[in-house]
């Protein structure tokens, strides 16, 4: 009898032993490298955060954005009710481009003067150039990344199109969390375990900003040669897309965004939109959802 | 085979399980050749050769005889706790049936033997902590998960498989502490036993009188690392590192699932 | 009905041991220091209570030196890495990690690599000279040399990891950093990187002998406590001489499984299994990468196992690509290797 409650208490206090990092960890945190590159600092209180601004932004030279003075087309006295210096919501009609102002106002949480002078809408600010960017990324992002792979996968396609509320979430800054490393990072193989490291972390950061683990694309009998699985083969042009609007779109300054910016931990990211600038919100759905869990695998070792 | 020259003095009936139970003598209590053979023991070469022979005609109807691939998967997701049709992981169920009543039954056959011998019970204890290794992982984690898929596939390279998958299912399963606990005790366990392997089959027959062989260890041991253990106490130590490992290994897979599904998140919970 | 716990055995000879010092071998440092002393509490765990002597020699002075130095280099280097907080220290040991450099040759920098190598360096130290003291203390004591050969093969395992390995991979980067978590994570990344190590048959063998020797401990360590009270324990006696003890102890096993050992050959088998752990997982060490690059790969080619899926291959047995250089990273993310 004294011998079981020997082993009893040894084993209780060694489960309470190995909690005791977890509950010192929840009460004072350790600083993870999942939980932000930059932590402190933003666009508004004027701190550079981002050392190499060549690697993010600067505003896509492509786009005809480059305003280094005030356009010609702004007059000096604003007639309210016109449209001037609209370039890329030309197409739009007055009710159109005030339409997409409130919705850019719900979907960043700000107000029109994060953007415009308020005593003159026409003037051109760095805020207003940088929104251009992000109309014309988020085309970009729709129709050259996301289209074709729902063209290529069709049965994993997911309802609706991205937004400014998938990555803003009502904030005017993206969402930081879970790291992951530029893509060619991902190519194989690995000069050395420790470069892995930084492969892995970077696994385990899409798995949280999914919410899903790793057999939701991998069969761990072999990383590296299987790769079979669609979800895997998703995720590669993903990572592409990422790395483009990180080198491309986004401002200097600016935290780079990762899975967790859309995904925010789900596998479907929530807040999409009917379709490019329309703001009607959809509720994501996948067409196919049960396809989503890896065949690969056998059920006994589960899906996410 | 022959007998030890011994043996005869010992080999006695009577003094079993089933005597002191339900009264009467064990009908089975005889030996055959070197085996015992006992009613565990029947109940035990039964639960074997139907085990067996469902292994062969399973892995038949498969068809990959080979040794390291042949594979008998556990029932799908969809079959939840209920039975499977016999080629989507019924095999798998009848297998591990048979193999749980066979190692029940050689842990009380075990009990018998000790019981004739009159020594101590520490083997079938022993023997059953082993056991509960499997049942723990095949029956009582797929229980509370609610699916005997959640059984490891019975197979050679199939159940590394298992092992690899359900490791990473929980991100990182070396972050998992009593994982890290177990596997500890597995390497102190072997090198305990390399000490200890090293010291008998150093001190043997090196001298007439066992007790100068004895002090000899003594002597080393603390000259060595500071102290001597003694004969007992390395049997003391041997077999609690085992005791400590099986429960921590015990622990280690039942907590992942019903517990917890993120070992990483485990240490950073908010 | 045969009692559970066997009776206390005896208590063991008086403190002083055969000769109270040892300088027959010409070894400065060959003296016996302590002063031995009785643990009373041990007596409740039923094992020897004598505590001491020790003895010094030289490899002993030597191996112990050069540990300690590994481990002040461990405790600086930790400091470093906390910014000089020995709070931070404590309260993040756990992520310590003092990393090897990329390449094989010496660090170009103490944070760059240095730090380990100096530690690796001093531990190899260590370990060897502890060898060379059990190798004296075998000899000094007439033991047959089983455990310097146990000793010998737990060092090749390590030389294998730490030192072997890198040098046919080419790069020191390949062997475990110093740290508890980034040992963890060595062993989840190796595994990754080498195609899953479950599929390597070395170290199918080393599991197959390490849960082998958990096994044999247990049933071993059992079959003495159960007949302890016969006095199976004095196992040097029972080898010269079968007591009641060690028969019931071989007859048990006879009626169980069919077949026995004996009092000696039953070591055999326990120091083989140990043994074979360390000698198989050096091996499997070795062999990743020279064999082959990636063990599931291997596994399928050799039909061992089952291919689950169409397997891209480009990557297998091809030289490794050169890693990007380092200041194409976000800062903040990888942490800066030399500065």
């Amino acid at each position: 009898m004294q011998k079981i409650l020997g082993m009893l208490i040894v084993t209780i206090v060694l489960a309470a032993g190995s909690a005791v990092q977890p509950i010192v960890n929840a009460i004072a945190p350790a600083p993870s490298i999942n939980t932000g590159v930059n932590s402190g600092g933003t666009i508004g209180t004027g701190e550079a955060t981002n050392p190499h601004p060549a690697q993010y932004g600067p505003v896509d030279q492509n786009a005809p954005l480059d305003y280094s003075t005030q356009p010609k087309s702004v007059p000096r006295t604003y007639v309210p009710g016109k449209l001037y210096n609209v370039e890329v919501l030309k197409s739009y009609d007055y009710a159109g481009v005030v339409g997409q102002m409130a919705y850019f106002t719900q979907a960043l949480g700000v107000e029109c003067q994060y953007c415009h002078v308020l005593s003159n809408l026409a003037y051109d600010t760095p805020t207003k150039r940088i929104a251009r960017t992000m109309i014309i990324m988020v085309a970009r992002i729709q129709s050259e990344h996301i289209d074709s792979i729902h063209k290529q996968f069709p049965n994993f396609a997911v309802n609706g199109a991205v937004g400014c509320e998938t990555c803003h979430r009502g904030a005017p800054l993206h969402p930081v969390q879970y790291n992951i490393v530029p893509v060619q990072y991902l190519d194989w193989p690995a000069k050395s375990s420790r470069q892995e490291g930084f492969v892995v972390n970077s696994m385990y950061s899409v798995s949280k900003s999914l919410g899903v683990n790793c057999l939701f694309c991998h069969n761990t009998a072999d990383f590296v040669t299987l790769q079979y699985y669609p979800t895997n083969q998703i995720a590669h042009r993903m990572w592409k897309m990422v790395d483009d609007i990180n080198h491309k779109y986004l401002p200097p300054n600016i935290e780079a965004v990762t899975c967790y910016t859309c995904h925010h931990g789900e596998k479907w990211p929530s807040k999409l939109v009917a379709g490019g600038l329309d703001e009607t919100p959809v509720q994501a759905k996948a067409n196919y959802p049960a396809v989503h869990e890896n065949p690969g695998v056998h059920p006994a070792s589960g899906g996410p | 085979m022959a007998d030890l020259p011994f043996e005869s003095v010992y080999r006695k009936r009577g003094n079993t399980l089933f005597a002191s139970i339900l009264g009467g003598a064990d009908p089975f209590d005889f030996w055959a050749g070197p085996f015992y053979v006992g009613l565990f023991g029947v109940i035990a070469m039964l639960a074997i050769v139907v085990g067996v022979a469902t292994l062969f005609i399973a892995v038949g109807q498969y068809g990959d005889w080979d040794l390291w691939r042949a594979n008998i998967p556990s029932p799908g997701r969809q079959y939840g706790l209920g039975g499977a049709p016999f080629l989507q992981g019924g095999a798998w169920q009848i297998v591990v049936i048979c193999a749980t009543i066979s190692f029940f039954a050689w842990m009380l056959r075990e009990v018998d033997i000790c019981r004739k011998l009159e020594m101590g019970f520490h083997i079938p204890a022993m023997y059953g902590l082993a056991v509960s290794a499997w049942v723990v992982l095949q029956i009582l984690r797929p229980l509370v998960m609610g699916c005997w898929c959640e059984g490891f596939d019975l197979s050679f390279t199939g159940h590394l498989t298992w092992v690899s998958n359900t490791g990473f299912r929980y991100m990182n399963f070396y972050a998992n502490p009593f994982h890290a606990w177990a596997v500890l005790g597995f390497f102190l366990t072997a090198m305990v036993l390399a000490m200890h392997g090293g010291a008998i089959l150093g001190t043997y027959n090196t001298d007439k009188d066992p007790n100068v062989e004895m002090r000899r260890e003594d002597s080393f041991w603390r000259d060595y690392v500071g102290y001597s253990i003694g004969e007992y106490g390395i049997h003391r130590l041997g077999f609690y590192l085992a005791v400590f490992t099986l429960i921590m290994s015990d622990l280690c897979i039942f907590t992942s699932g019903p517990l917890v599904t993120d070992w990483v998140q485990f240490w950073h919970p908010f | 009905m045969a009692t559970i716990i066997s009776k206390l055995p005896e208590l063991p000879e008086p403190l002083e041991d055969a000769e109270p010092n040892d300088l027959d071998n010409n070894d400065a440092l060959g003296i016996r220091v302590g002063i031995p002393f009785r643990l009373e509490l041990l007596r409740d765990f039923k094992i020897d209570t004598q505590v001491g002597t020790i003895w010094l020699g030289t490899w002993g002075v030597v191996s112990a030196f050069a540990f300690g130095i590994g481990l002040l280099v461990t405790l600086l280097a930790g400091l470093d890495q906390a910014g000089g907080s020995f709070l931070i220290l404590v309260k993040y040991y756990a992520n310590l990690n003092t990393a090897p450099p990329d390449g094989l040759g010496l660090a170009h920098s103490l944070r760059g690599g240095g730090y380990w190598q100096i530690i690796t360096l001093f531990w190899a130290i260590s370990t060897l000279a502890w060898a060379g003291r059990c190798f004296e203390r075998l000899r000094r004591h007439k033991w047959r040399p089983y455990l310097l050969f146990a000793w010998l093969s737990a060092i090749f395992l390590t030389a294998c990891i730490w030192v072997f390995h890198p040098l046919i991979i080419g790069s020191w980067a390949d062997a475990p950093a110093l740290g508890l978590n980034s040992d963890l994570q060595w062993a989840q990344n190796f595994s990754v990187l080498w195609g899953n190590l479950y599929y390597n048959p070395f170290h199918q063998l080393a599991i197959f002998f390490l849960f082998g020797s958990t096994m044999l401990w247990g049933m071993h360590g059992a079959t003495i406590l159960a007949t302890s009270s016969e006095g199976s324990h004095h196992e040097d006696a029972e080898i010269k001489n079968l007591t009641s003890g060690s028969q019931k102890a071989m007859l048990f096993w006879r009626w169980t499984m069919g077949f026995n050992a004996f009092p000696k050959s039953i070591h055999d088998w326990l120091w083989w299994f140990a043994v074979g752990v360390v000698l198989s997982s050096g091996l499997g060490i070795l062999s990743t990468g020279v064999i082959t690059n990636n063990w599931y790969a291997w596994g399928v080619d050799h039909g061992t196992v089952k291919q689950y899926g169409e397997m891209t291959r480009s990557f297998i047995n091809q030289r490794p690509q050169p890693m990007p250089p380092m200041s194409q990273a976000p800062a903040g993310y990888i942490p800066a290797p030399g500065k």
